[in-house]
Parts: structure tokens; sequence; C-alpha cells
């Protein structure tokens, strides 16, 4: 039996998640029950060509954001996570909105090349 | 914070600080459960939201607007296209939470037994030297015994009642009683 995927917040930008729950609650609680179910299909299908999902999306760099779902006159919100096939996991790295997606995106990818390469050493 | 006890949840209020935001995603979850079910489905089919909508015959968007929605928000025509889509039918199941427990146990027995009633004319179908009719069979035998292990455990739990002991009970394989008596006179009255 393969081994269970988990999640991890080591790689999280804690500021980033205080600041967004004050402004977004509900966005953000969407985002991680979304989470949730990339977990759970993740466990049941292996690795994440397996499955299409409308609010999973690949950023490149094995950097992939979760949308938020049903949540009315939502703003529009990205919860960056890396999935990291080696150990099955998936570390959150950030939070943030549309405005800031393409700043938000290049640090995701620089800290998962970040904490690859000191992983791999 | 060890990865495998960490929830969604959990993780959540220990990034915020904010406990709240662990209820809140334990709402959401409840609010989109059908939802999740429903794209489960459609994953288990290996269908793209695009493949779907084309024999739903409506737009990507539509889709993907029913699978970002929460369940209350759901229109019951859309999910029975959905559904028929992929090759599924929809039973729907009323339940009264004002109905006294045995009134609604009983409304479970009989949907299970529809079920089984609908297994059983399967079975007579195929006829009873089949394959999958023996296994029709020895699926009865689990049903039996998955029902009784239950209602054991939970009649041991009312008070002063004696534990049932189920120490000699087995699932039924292939060489179970089911071999020696089959029910087959079930389908000879039909």
């Amino acid at each position: 039996m393969s081994e269970m995927w988990g999640i991890s917040g080591a790689l999280a930008e804690k500021n980033r998640f205080k600041t967004f729950d004050k402004k977004h609650p509900r966005e953000l609680a969407a985002c991680f029950s979304n989470l949730g179910h990339i977990v759970t299909l993740l466990n049941h299908y292996g690795n994440v060509g397996a499955f299409q999902v409308a609010f999973f999306r690949s950023e490149g760099g094995n950097v992939y954001r979760i949308g938020q779902t049903g949540v009315k006159h939502a703003a529009e919100t990205r919860l960056y996570v890396y999935v990291s096939v080696i150990d099955h996991t998936v570390y959150v790295l950030t939070i943030g909105d549309k405005a800031q997606q393409a700043d938000d995106i290049r640090r995701c990818k620089e800290a998962v090349i970040k904490f690859e390469k000191r992983r791999d050493l | 914070m060890s990865k495998k006890s960490t929830t969604p949840a959990m993780l959540a209020a220990s990034l915020t600080g904010n406990p709240e935001a662990a209820k809140r995603v334990t709402a959401h979850q409840a609010e989109t459960r059908f939802v999740r079910a429903l794209i489960d489905m459609r994953v288990a089919k290996k269908l793209s939201q695009r493949e779907l909508a084309k024999r739903m015959g409506v737009s990507p968007s539509k889709v993907c607007r029913l699978e970002s929605s929460r369940d209350e928000a759901l229109n019951l025509g859309d999910v029975f296209l959905y559904l028929k889509a992929l090759g599924m039918t929809m039973s729907v199941m009323f339940d009264d939470p004002a109905l006294p427990a045995a009134d609604r146990i009983k409304h479970y027995v009989f949907a299970v037994h529809s079920q089984l009633e609908q297994l059983q004319k399967l079975a007579c179908q195929i006829g009873g030297e089949d394959a999958i009719s023996e296994k029709i069979k020895q699926f009865y035998g689990e049903v039996l015994f998955n029902f009784v292990l239950r209602l054991g455990d939970s009649y041991s739990k009312l008070p002063g009642a004696t534990p049932i002991r189920l120490g000699d009970a087995d699932v039924p394989s292939k060489t179970s009683p089911h071999r020696k008596s089959p029910n087959n006179h079930l389908c000879q009255k039909r």
C-alpha cells in the first residue's frame, strides 16, 4: 500500500494567512476545505495528473493554486501549495488574491527551488 | 507541525492563529459534501469537465459553476443531467428528523430491501450457474453478517443488555451454506 498524502505548513508565509483571514475569512476557509478535497483525491489516485478539478491549477514548478468555491460574492482567492511527490506531502505556501498573483507565484517558485535544493543536499 | 496529524481545518487555525478558521473550514466541508461527491464520481469515470459538458449538452463553464457551488445552491435538474451524463441514475430518499427513530430505521430497511430485490432479479435473469450469480449469493451473506454485527454492537450498548457473542460467526465464503442450499426457489417462483 502506498504512503498516504499529508499536508504541512512548514513552508508557509504565516503573516499572509493572518492578514488574509482578517480580510477574507470565508474565502480562506473555502480554500483550505478544497485543499482537503485535493488530498483525498491524491490519496485515491496517487498523483495530480490523474484528476482534473476546476479549482486546482498548475502554476509550473510543482506549484499549484487552489481556488475558493461556494462563497457568494467572493474575492478571487488563490491558496498556493507545493505538491511534493518524494514525501507525499502538500506544502501550503501562501495565500493571496488575483491582483497579487504574479508576485505570489514568483515567490512560491523561489521558495520551492530553495527547499528542494536544501532537501537534496 | 506533523503532517500526518494535521487536517486542513487544524492547519488553517494554526497558520491564522484563529481557532474560528478551523470551524469555518469544517462548515464549508459540510456545505459542499454533495458537490464533492459529484466531482469524485466524474473523476472516477475519468471524464474532464469539457467531456462531461459535451455529454450534458451544456457549456464547460456551466459544469465548472456547478462544481464550484454549494450543495444548497444546486439545481435538481442540473444534478439529474450531470449524473445522466455519467451514466448514473439518482434515487432520492426523504428523511424527516422529526419522525421517531424507529420509523426512520424502518424506512432505511425498506430501502435496503428494495436494493436487494433488484439484485435478486438480476441474479434470476443471469441464472444460477453463472459466476456473477454466485458472487451475488455470497454478497447476501456478507450483508447479513454486517447487519448482524452492527445490530449486535448497538444492542450491546443498550443499558442492561447482554452482549451478543459473534465469536463463531464468519463471513460466508464460497464454501458457505449458500452453496449447500441456494435460494433458487426464489427464482423459480417468478
